[in-house]
């Protein structure tokens, strides 16, 4: 039996989720939503580059008991998923909400009700915050005795993004501004530092200990040169260049869940971060203890120094996997209890299936 | 509901070096009580156990009398002795207690060994596991999570790269049972012993990651290299002269069709300089994780700092630690990394 699954949201990752649903045997498309009236009436398949599939996308898809929706909108509107669960569909977002514990009872029991009356499963995913800042270092947790520190830090060439999304890079994180009106906090980064907070907290309740708050420590540094993106606009020298974002949770009065993340147009800094010049997108997960332990990971197109894709595509490899986590989890959160079921409430999401053509 | 609700009591089974760090760390956890521990020689019974992990007394003697833990009221044995029984692994469960065990059993397929484990599940109501870092970890666990990521998997390669120059190893183990030292054209005649053994715990673990991304292996493939030193070479347990036994390569393959999908490859070294000259970094301790698909990931983890000589061991009795939360919470019966959620540092924290 293939899983029924309906898109939800069309935009950079829905699209990529779209793809995988229609090219994996184990999902059948039965729906697609689309926000804009341009969208509306378009096949799915050209929607994501694929072939014609007779299914449309409309802004009100049909829902069916036991169908599985990808929901893909930037930000969450939970009366809208609430409906969704109550009609019996389980839903797996890669709008934030990893922990939705952590914005407080008014939001996770009105999931986690809608989901038992339906008989269906909420879960929110995503790759950071979530996979690297969640699943993996407490996944790696496993080879301590004694932790004490927890840190995650992803390094990101933007170049791509800024290009083409400028009304994100530039506009709202700042980059080619001054320092100053790049650090002053406008809705964006609120967002964002909601989606790491629930990380932090989702850490801390795992692991029993209790947060006396979450700290926000971000910093900017500026480009030494001047940086054209692919569009055609500029970053001035003297203007931001990398942005790190940084959120601390405190335990104890000390720094002790440390999440961050650097973007950067270049790294040509001032002052010199140590940043490297990789286009690859890396993490690094620490974690202090008995015994203290480093993981580097990173996605690209292909890690064979043959390949002619060797260690290129990263930033479109970390939008891929961000759809395909979402996507993986489908069987996973179907055969779940009702309710809401975070990373700890599921077995590991292994990509089942993703062995094509053997 | 949990199955059993914390201070769980522990039994230690063995107290090898895997069993002695978890003694300590038993002894040290508040979630945790050392409520027994079964001895195989003369001279460890009777004695206090935290005295046989180095550590103070603890009014808790060992024993030889495997009866006396079947009898015990404890919840959960630990059971790490250098040689497997199965009908004692049996005898724990039915005794009703969950059993942790780093010595294989990371995945069965052998349907009457499986069918005997459940029986005994059943009758004690237990939960049997099995955690090591390689296999347990490395190979399956880190690869099934990062698997989550990939739209489309070609192969997962697993390296484990190893110095053992500095173990404190007894040199008997390092050059008798490993086979490190021996002159070239011994080696050339001399099948590495561990070979067999290692081979059967690595499908086990390869078999594992297969079931979790949902295909069944055909075959296996296993080859071995020795590595001659190409000068003397000064270690913790001895010398090893030019033109000897300084590094080991044990690869294994599993295959679907005439194609490899899943490779493990282990470099073990005692020496810097050694032909065939690996193109691998003389290292402490790393393990390399690679899937090659769409997107491919490739994930390093290795000790930060100075590596303490026994890290495979302290990451393999860690593993094993932090799964007792989650074993004394799952239902009965034989359950693998596939089965139980999560296991995280959660008892172990002191953040």
């Amino acid at each position: 039996m293939a899983y029924r699954v309906v898109q939800w949201g069309t935009g950079s990752v829905g699209k990529l989720a779209l793809r995988e649903v229609l090219k994996n045997p184990e999902f059948t498309l039965v729906g697609v939503k689309v926000y804009g009236d341009a969208k509306v009436g378009s096949d799915a398949g050209a929607l994501c580059g694929l072939a014609e599939t007779g299914i449309t996308a409309t802004k009100e898809p049909a829902i069916s008991k036991g169908d599985n929706v990808i929901y893909c909108p930037m930000v969450a509107d939970y009366d809208e998923i609430a409906q969704l669960l109550k009609a019996g569909a389980n839903v797996i977002t890669t709008a934030s909400n990893v922990y939705p514990q952590f914005y407080g009872p008014g939001v996770y029991d009105k999931l986690n009700d809608a989901g038992m009356a339906g008989g269906a499963t909420f879960h929110g995913s995503g790759v950071n915050p979530a996979f690297m800042s969640e699943v993996l270092p407490l996944t790696l947790s496993g080879l301590v005795h004694r932790a004490k520190k927890i840190t995650v830090r992803e390094v990101s060439d933007v170049n791509h993004y800024a290009s083409t999304a400028p009304e994100i890079m530039l506009d709202h994180i700042g980059f080619g501004k001054s320092p100053a009106d790049a650090l002053n906090a406008d809705g964006f980064l609120k967002g964002m530092t909601a989606y790491f907070s629930e990380s932090i907290s989702m850490i801390a309740d795992h692991l029993g200990v209790a947060l006396d708050r979450i700290e926000e420590r971000h910093e900017v540094a500026t480009s030494k040169v001047r940086v054209t993106l692919d569009n055609g606009r500029t970053i001035e020298p003297g203007t931001v260049g990398c942005r790190l974002f940084r959120w601390v949770g405190v335990v104890g009065g000390e720094p002790r869940i440390e999440l961050s993340t650097f973007w950067k147009v270049t790294a040509e800094l001032e002052p010199q971060w140590s940043v490297s010049n990789s286009k690859l997108v890396e993490w690094t997960i620490m974690i202090e203890g008995t015994p203290s332990i480093r993981c580097t990971v990173a996605t690209c197109a292909s890690f064979d120094p043959d390949s002619p894709d060797y260690l290129k595509g990263a930033e479109e490899a970390a939008l891929v996997a961000t759809a395909t986590h979402a996507v993986n989890a489908i069987p996973f959160v179907f055969k779940a209890a009702p309710g809401v079921k975070t990373f700890l409430d599921l077995p590991i999401i292994a990509g089942q299936g993703a062995f094509r053509g053997l | 509901m949990a199955k059993r609700n914390p201070p769980f009591r522990v039994i230690q089974w063995g107290t090898g070096a895997v069993g002695k760090y978890c003694i300590q760390r038993t002894i040290e956890s508040p979630h945790l009580r050392q409520v027994g521990a079964r001895v195989f020689s003369d001279a460890k019974d009777g004695q206090d156990v935290g005295e046989i992990a180095h550590g103070k007394a603890i009014g808790v003697k060992a024993s030889k009398d495997k009866q006396a833990v079947y009898d015990a009221d404890a919840d959960i044995v630990l059971y790490t002795p250098l040689i497997v029984d199965l009908d004692d692994i049996c005898a724990i469960l039915a005794s009703g207690k969950d059993l942790i065990t780093p010595s294989g059993f990371v995945f069965l397929k052998d349907q009457a060994v499986l069918d005997r484990i459940n029986a005994a599940c059943a009758k004690g109501k237990s939960t049997m596991y099995a955690a090591g870092i390689h296999p347990g970890f490395a190979g399956d666990r880190v690869p099934l999570v990062l698997s989550a990521l990939c739209r489309n998997i070609n192969k997962v390669t697993v390296y484990e790269l190893v110095s053992m120059a500095d173990m404190t190893e007894s040199p008997d183990l390092i050059f008798g049972y490993l086979g490190f030292n021996m002159d070239g054209e011994t080696a050339a005649k001399t099948p590495p012993p561990l070979l067999k053994t290692m081979s059967t715990i690595f499908k086990e673990s390869m078999q594992m990651l297969a079931a979790g991304l949902g295909f069944e292996i055909e075959s296996f493939r296993t080859s071995h290299e020795y590595a001659l030193t190409t000068e003397d070479s000064y270690t913790t347990p001895g010398l090893i002269k030019k033109g000897h036994v300084g590094g080991q390569h044990f690869n294994y393959e599993a295959l679907v069709g005439d194609r490899t999908v899943i490779e493990f490859k282990t470099y073990w070294r005692m020496a810097e300089k050694l032909e065939p000259a690996w193109n691998q970094p003389m290292k402490g301790l790393t393990y390399i994780v690679e899937i090659d698909g769409d997107p491919g990931v490739r994930c390093v983890f290795e000790p930060i700092g100075d590596r303490p000589a026994e890290l495979g061991l302290i990451w393999t009795a860690a593993l094993v630690m932090n799964a007792i939360p989650e074993v004394c919470e799952a239902s009965p019966g034989f359950k693998t990394t596939l089965d139980l959620p999560l296991i995280a540092a959660k008892a172990a924290v002191h953040l």
